[in-house]
């Protein structure tokens, strides 16, 4: 009797390629027969077999069964159900769907509207402006030559297969070994899986024999029977992925035939924009990608797999450009904009200026968040706040360290545990974490020992379902279950502090008496690996994560015994507000801005302190810059976060002062609402950018702007690099818009455009002195030479703002002031006589 | 001459204030009287009573849009001229005047 376990579909894109993948990975750790039954459908599947999971056409939200019987039944049902509970429904978050401009479209900025330009427009799917000549790549072909395939015997075409299916395996095999982690690897995998796929080898056999034909003709016609099954699935995501079924069997025909007449190897003669009609994802892996600056295919769904790896490797990419391979022509002159969804041909001087001067200011933009990356964790008044990154590779480890982190703040170890079937030895976690000592040199790095539990499957861990896996088996309370498994993993973290700067962190404590025999094994390990004549580090800080709210009370006894603490803010939120953060029903309790949890925070670090022990934050809460002011105000020693994150939290800890972060934190935590202290978080982000209408950095006395537009555009740029406006083409259209009104020049060489609006964060002034005069209005007016742009944010409140710019009108009107602001030779006087000015109204 | 004038823009950002701070400095060089007042995004501002209007000789409407409260005006001989007009000429303002 088959035991039979019950399920919703609980994917937004059904059941495709990827998650199919993994599913028959747990499937095929059991020898149990494992069916997938759509209810919805009455499809029933093998579900050890990828095509024959996603052939069942599976949308969220079906209702589904697994049957499996067979000698590990019993094993196989568990750790199915906790699989489908648990990991599964978050297996395809991370590789989602590309968000795709959504809304009307937007109106080309006026520079560019002003020129006459020929240009297509598509979908942008992967940001980024590009010009090089194009290359126009031909899609590949899925036709049988003319006159046919040649066919041998059936036994003769069947070995032909199985030669073929072990040709491509092994090179994707060695793609995927050589591909970096991320979406490369996830796509290669899924192919992979296809190829080994028993059910789909089957079908292609079987076609060979019934109709004795080519080995060509089975792949097309298994190919055909797939995609026909996918067409109809009425899922745009999952008709997309007809184009990896396409990619697997022409990859096939090509290792039985070779490459089909008229497709050659794709050779780029240089750095180029693509042109295609479609491009398999094999075709792009198989492309240089440093030479590839920009993509435009005429259709490939926004979900393909090749539209996913342009984004993971930040190439400019627009698709759903009809005709795209007919309309441009090969080595045509083209600038890919996939800001804006434009591929615009032979552009014209004016044009490429707007783009060369669009890349300059995105070449400051990015030199600017690299300065913050760059810059020390110390605050304005010189409090010291190390930002550090969190981890799980030793990619990351670099990447970090590239990204300006000061220290690994928690390296997680769980991902070294996961989707295999025995625990890693000690030998590979050495490896692995002598890595991460050796690239953080002498900054530290805090390895996190293995953090699992009943949410998690692991197979060779074999642990009980559990209504409540936050609340029960995990972390730490595993270790005396499973002493050779937390063993290895603290031998290799002591032999790899040999190296470098490690420290050890023990989650889920809520105890001393854990940290007492967590302290005993240590001494006992490191006895061992004394007498064993292998070397270690025997002062390695010892610290435990604070995530049981029952540590902050503790705080005393546990100072004895251990160096650190870390706060996990995410489980410390979920636990002290009793906030279950996957409950849809009550998420909206889950926040760190609940006054009682900075409260908790701040009573922890004042307990730690008062020990004289060191503490820092590694939960979601550190990567928010809008709580950093808090973490100065309460005196936390590091704080550890995603590593994209860091220029911006460093940006905000150099403008803040000690002083009015501990007055906010103070004023904060007497608030009644969450919704109140972020609020007061976010008017306090903004009084640190807008503390001045003006700054040196919005003044440019030696433009180049050749034009109204060029002079306009670059006055919104500079507001926007200063991170004063969020949204730089509708600010522009703002100023364009009273423009028409009626011009601002108001005579003297002197314009003063302005506007008002909901993307102006902090009101402010830009000023620009141009190198050459240009027309303002009419040809017979003076030229304009001195430009100043007045943004005022639509959320001013009063009319203080108003006032100073009212005031610095009436100013204007006078020569002499006009005279200093215009012979000015430093940006800093013309801040600076502004800046007196309107203190004076 | 005693005079009084209203300045008017579309946005009342800044014209308003530059045509206001032209006619104040302008006529005061020319030895007149004037009470400028501001209809801007602050609202109306220098407000003009119903006597300061009437003891005055010409009203001067230095304005891009309608000006508001317009009954004040009933009796009294207006020059109504461009806000532009007023920022980047005054002095041809008040040569008509006389």
């Amino acid at each position: 009797m088959p035991k039979e376990l019950h399920f919703t579909f609980p994917l937004k894109n059904g059941m495709h390629a990827r998650p199919a993948s993994l599913f028959q990975d747990l499937a095929n750790a059991y020898r149990a027969r494992i069916t997938f039954v759509n209810r919805q459908t009455g499809v029933t599947a093998n579900g050890k077999s990828t095509l024959s999971l996603v052939g069942t056409i599976t949308r969220e939200g079906d209702p589904c069964s697994l049957l499996i019987e067979g000698e590990d039944e019993q094993a196989a049902f568990a750790g199915m159900e906790k699989f489908l509970n648990e990991e599964f429904p978050a297996c395809d978050d991370d590789l989602v769907v590309p968000e795709v401009m959504a809304g009307a479209p937007r109106p080309l900025p006026r520079a560019l509207r002003h020129e006459h330009m020929q240009f297509e427009s598509g979908i942008s799917v992967s940001r980024g402006v590009a010009r090089a000549p194009a290359a126009l790549v031909s899609s590949r072909s899925l036709e049988p030559p003319l006159g046919g395939w040649p066919k041998g015997t059936d036994d003769g075409e069947v070995a032909r297969l199985a030669k073929a299916l072990r040709e491509v395996q092994g090179n994707l095999q060695a793609q995927t070994a050589s591909a970096p982690q991320g979406v490369e690897q996830a796509v290669l995998k899924a192919y992979l899986s296809i190829v080994a796929d028993p059910d789909y080898r089957t079908r292609v056999e079987e076609t060979l024999r019934v109709r004795h034909c080519s080995v060509g003709e089975a792949l097309m016609e298994t190919a055909h029977h797939y995609t026909e099954i996918l067409a109809r699935s009425g899922s745009v995501y999952l008709q997309e992925r007809v184009l990896d079924v396409r990619d697997v069997t022409s990859q096939l025909v090509t290792a039985v035939y070779g490459p089909a007449a008229g497709e050659r190897e794709i050779v780029l003669g240089g750095e180029c924009v693509c042109v295609a009609e479609n491009l398999a994802p094999s075709q792009f892996i198989s492309l240089d990608k440093r030479l590839v600056k920009g993509l435009v295919l005429a259709h490939s769904g926004v979900t393909s797999h090749t539209v996913i790896l342009a984004r993971a490797f930040g190439i400019p990419c627009i698709t759903g450009v009809p005709d795209a391979h007919r309309k441009i022509a090969a080595g045509e002159d083209v600038i890919v904009d996939a800001d804006r969804g434009l591929v615009i041909h032979t552009p014209s001087d004016r044009v490429a200026r707007f783009y060369v001067r669009a890349t300059e200011k995105a070449g400051r933009m990015k030199a600017k968040l690299r300065r913050f990356a760059a810059l020390p964790g110390i605050s304005a008044d010189g409090r010291r706040l190390e930002v550090a990154a969190n981890a799980s590779s030793c990619e990351e480890v670099e990447a970090a360290f590239g990204g300006g982190a000061e220290g690994i703040g928690l390296f997680r170890t769980e991902i070294l545990f996961m989707d295999r079937t025995e625990p890693p030895e000690e030998e590979e976690q050495f490896r692995l974490y002598s890595q991460v000592a050796k690239s953080a040199g002498d900054r530290s790095a805090i390895i996190r020992t293995l953090d699992i539990g009943g949410d998690k499957p692991i197979p060779y861990l074999n642990l009980p379902s559990e209504e409540n896996p936050f609340l029960g088996y995990r972390a730490v309370r595993l270790y005396d279950e499973f002493p050779q498994i937390i063993n290895a993993q603290l031998r290799a973290i002591l032999r790899a502090s040999a190296f470098g700067k490690l420290k050890i962190m023990f989650p889920m404590i809520c105890s001393l008496q854990e940290v007492r025999s967590l302290k005993a094994r240590l001494r006992q390990l490191t006895g061992e690996l004394d007498a064993e004549g292998l070397s270690c580090d025997h002062r390695i800080p010892i610290g435990i994560m604070v995530e049981i709210p029952s540590v902050a009370f503790i705080i005393d006894q546990l100072s004895q015994e251990v160096d650190f603490f870390s706060i996990g803010s995410n489980d410390l939120t979920q636990y002290f507000l009793a906030v279950d953060r996957s409950n849809p029903k009550v998420s909206s309790l889950y926040t760190s801005f609940h006054p009682s949890f900075l409260r908790l925070l701040k009573h922890i670090v004042d307990e730690v302190h008062r020990h004289g022990k060191w503490v820092g934050l590694c939960g979601e809460l550190g990567g928010n810059p809008l709580a950093a002011p808090l973490f100065l105000g309460c005196g936390i020693d590091e704080v550890s976060l995603a590593i994209p994150l860091i220029p911006a939290v460093k940006e905000v800890v150099h403008s803040c002062r000690t002083p009015m972060c501990e007055e906010l934190l103070k004023s904060v935590t007497q608030m009644e609402r969450p919704e109140d202290v972020e609020a007061a978080l976010k008017a306090f982000a903004l009084s640190l950018k807008g503390g001045s209408l003006i700054s040196e950095e919005l003044v440019q006395l030696s433009s180049q702007a050749g034009t109204k537009d060029e002079a306009i555009r670059e006055l919104v740029d500079l507001l926007h690099l200063a991170g004063r406006v969020d949204d730089p083409d509708l600010v522009e259209e703002a100023v364009w818009a009273r423009e028409e009104t009626y011009a601002t020049g108001m005579g003297f060489g002197v314009a003063i455009p302005h506007c008002k609006s909901p993307h102006v964060g902090a009101s402010s002034i830009a000023v620009l002195k141009l190198e050459a005069p240009v027309m303002w209005k009419m040809p017979d007016e003076d030229p304009v030479e001195f430009v100043i742009l007045i943004a005022i944010s639509a959320s001013a409140k009063g009319d203080e703002h108003l006032r100073i710019i009212a005031g610095l009108a009436r100013k204007l009107m006078h020569e002499e002031f006009r005279r200093q602001l215009i012979d000015a030779e430093e940006p800093g006087t013309v801040a600076s006589l502004l800046t007196r000015q309107l203190a004076a109204v | 001459m005693k005079l009084v004038a209203v300045t008017a823009c579309p946005t009342g950002i800044a014209h308003t204030y530059m045509a206001a701070e032209q006619l104040e400095k302008t006529a005061k060089k020319h030895g007149h009287t004037i009470k400028v007042e501001t209809q801007g995004a602050m609202g109306i501002e220098n407000e003009l009573s119903q006597g300061e209007i009437d003891g005055a000789e010409l009203a001067i409407f230095a304005v891009g849009i309608p000006v508001r409260n317009m009954e004040r005006f009933a009796k009294i001989k207006i020059v109504e001229v461009a806000v532009q007009d007023a920022i980047k000429n005054p002095e041809s303002i008040f040569s008509k005047i006389g």
